[in-house]
């Protein structure tokens, strides 16, 4: 009987408080006549009565306050509001249409951006937020990126180039918001991708 | 394994709930709701508290866990104690903030090392229990946070395997590699002069036979 096998057996079945049954005669016998073995299980048994012991320290002589329950409740209450009684029987039911309503906006909005032509380019991203109610509301504009470093332009005796020019496209990102509301980042895409996405 | 047996703070792993508290919870009884919170609130509490070691944001968490129940109320299995479901949202919720308030909670380590000296010990031992509980102390901190759990779970409120592994959600075999993996890895934190088994716990061999 090798040191490891012995005391690996042992150490569980001290450790989890397991039964010693006649599988356990062999390592019982190794550990009489090994002291090292002796010593690793003792260290364990020695360990586990110290863990103990700490992780009682972290709770002794604390206890939740007098005021823990009326905090549960005042928010329990708070939640538990009832519904309007006029209208809280149809929220149910139009739980479904209220989202597909607000995804129907976005699209609207889509299209009505792509059939307009900004020629410019100049459109600012914005996002718009579709509620729960079905309601299309134009959030914050998004943060722009910094302007571009502005180099010395060699000087090349022409008009400086235009940017280049809207296609009045636009790309639309569906994602969801913390509380579950559906947001539309709306952004216009370049005439010259929008060549390449026909 | 006794899976009915009593446990730490006189709330057992019962798999029935005779009384029909929740029962009466679902039909809107707060005062029922009362008798649950005050069943229930000082395990989950001692749970946040062995986690966070921080009682404000364990009391904190208390509340969630009551208000998060309440929310779901009529979800609750009746044939089933809530315990371990409550234990599990407990632990996530401190999981989930723990990291935030790490950083101040350093300091009520040496309060609450402080409280367990025995006084009665000589001082010589008094300075070494403090040192090694401050060791383990920390070593418990540093457990990756499911061996953190199980170890709490198992060693602290004293459930059952596995009792620890429905909490945890996980297997016995799984619950016992957790707790293998700890205990090794707080044997490594100790000092090497710390490692020798003290007197109370070192086997005899007459008891081996």
């Amino acid at each position: 009987m090798s040191c490891g096998k012995a005391s690996r057996e042992l150490l569980e079945r001290f450790r989890f408080g397991e039964e010693l049954d006649a599988r356990s005669a062999p390592h019982l016998d190794h550990l009489q006549s090994c002291q090292a073995c002796r010593e690793a299980v003792g260290l364990d048994r020695a360990l586990v009565m110290q863990l103990r012991r700490a992780l009682h320290a972290r709770v002794d002589g604390h206890a939740p306050s007098e005021h823990a329950w009326d905090g549960v409740r005042q928010r329990a209450l708070a939640d538990g509001k009832p519904r309007s009684r006029w209208f809280g029987w149809l929220r149910p039911a139009t739980t479904g249409l209220r989202a597909a309503g607000a995804v129907a906006a976005v699209a609207i909005v889509v299209v009505l951006g792509a059939q307009g032509d900004s020629g410019d380019g100049q459109v600012a991203d914005f996002q718009l937020r579709a509620t729960g109610r079905g309601e299309l509301v134009r959030a914050n504009a998004m943060p722009t990126d910094p302007p571009p470093r502005e180099e010395p332009a060699p000087y090349r005796g022409g008009p400086a180039p235009l940017p280049p020019p809207a296609s009045g496209r636009m790309s639309v990102i569906m994602t969801y918001g913390e509380t579950g509301e559906a947001l539309a980042t709306v952004h216009p895409i370049p005439r010259r991708i929008s060549g390449l996405l026909q | 394994m006794d899976t009915k047996r009593r446990i730490a703070h006189g709330v057992s792993v019962s798999p029935t709930q005779p009384d029909g508290l929740v029962e009466r919870m679902q039909s809107g009884d707060l005062d029922a709701f009362e008798e649950f919170f005050n069943r229930y609130k000082r395990p989950i509490y001692t749970t946040a508290l062995a986690i966070t070691r921080d009682p404000f944001l364990a009391e904190e968490i208390l509340q969630d866990c009551f208000v998060k129940a309440y929310r779901v109320r009529e979800r609750l299995r009746r044939d089933v104690s809530p315990l371990p479901w409550l234990q599990r949202v407990a632990t996530n919720l401190c999981y989930s903030r723990i990291a935030r308030r790490r950083a101040i909670m350093e300091p009520l380590s040496a309060l609450i090392t402080n409280l367990v000296a025995d006084l009665r010990a000589r001082p010589d031992e008094v300075a070494e229990s403090r040192e090694i509980i401050e060791v383990l102390q920390r070593g418990i901190d540093s457990l990756p946070p499911k061996q953190q759990t199980a170890v709490i779970l198992y060693y602290m409120h004293g459930y059952s395997l596995a009792e620890a592994a429905e909490i945890a959600e996980c297997n016995v075999g799984t619950m016992k590699s957790r707790l293998h993996y700890a205990l090794k890895a707080l044997r490594t934190r100790l000092p090497e002069e710390r490692r020798a088994a003290p007197e109370g716990a070192r086997l005899a061999r007459d008891e081996l036979r």
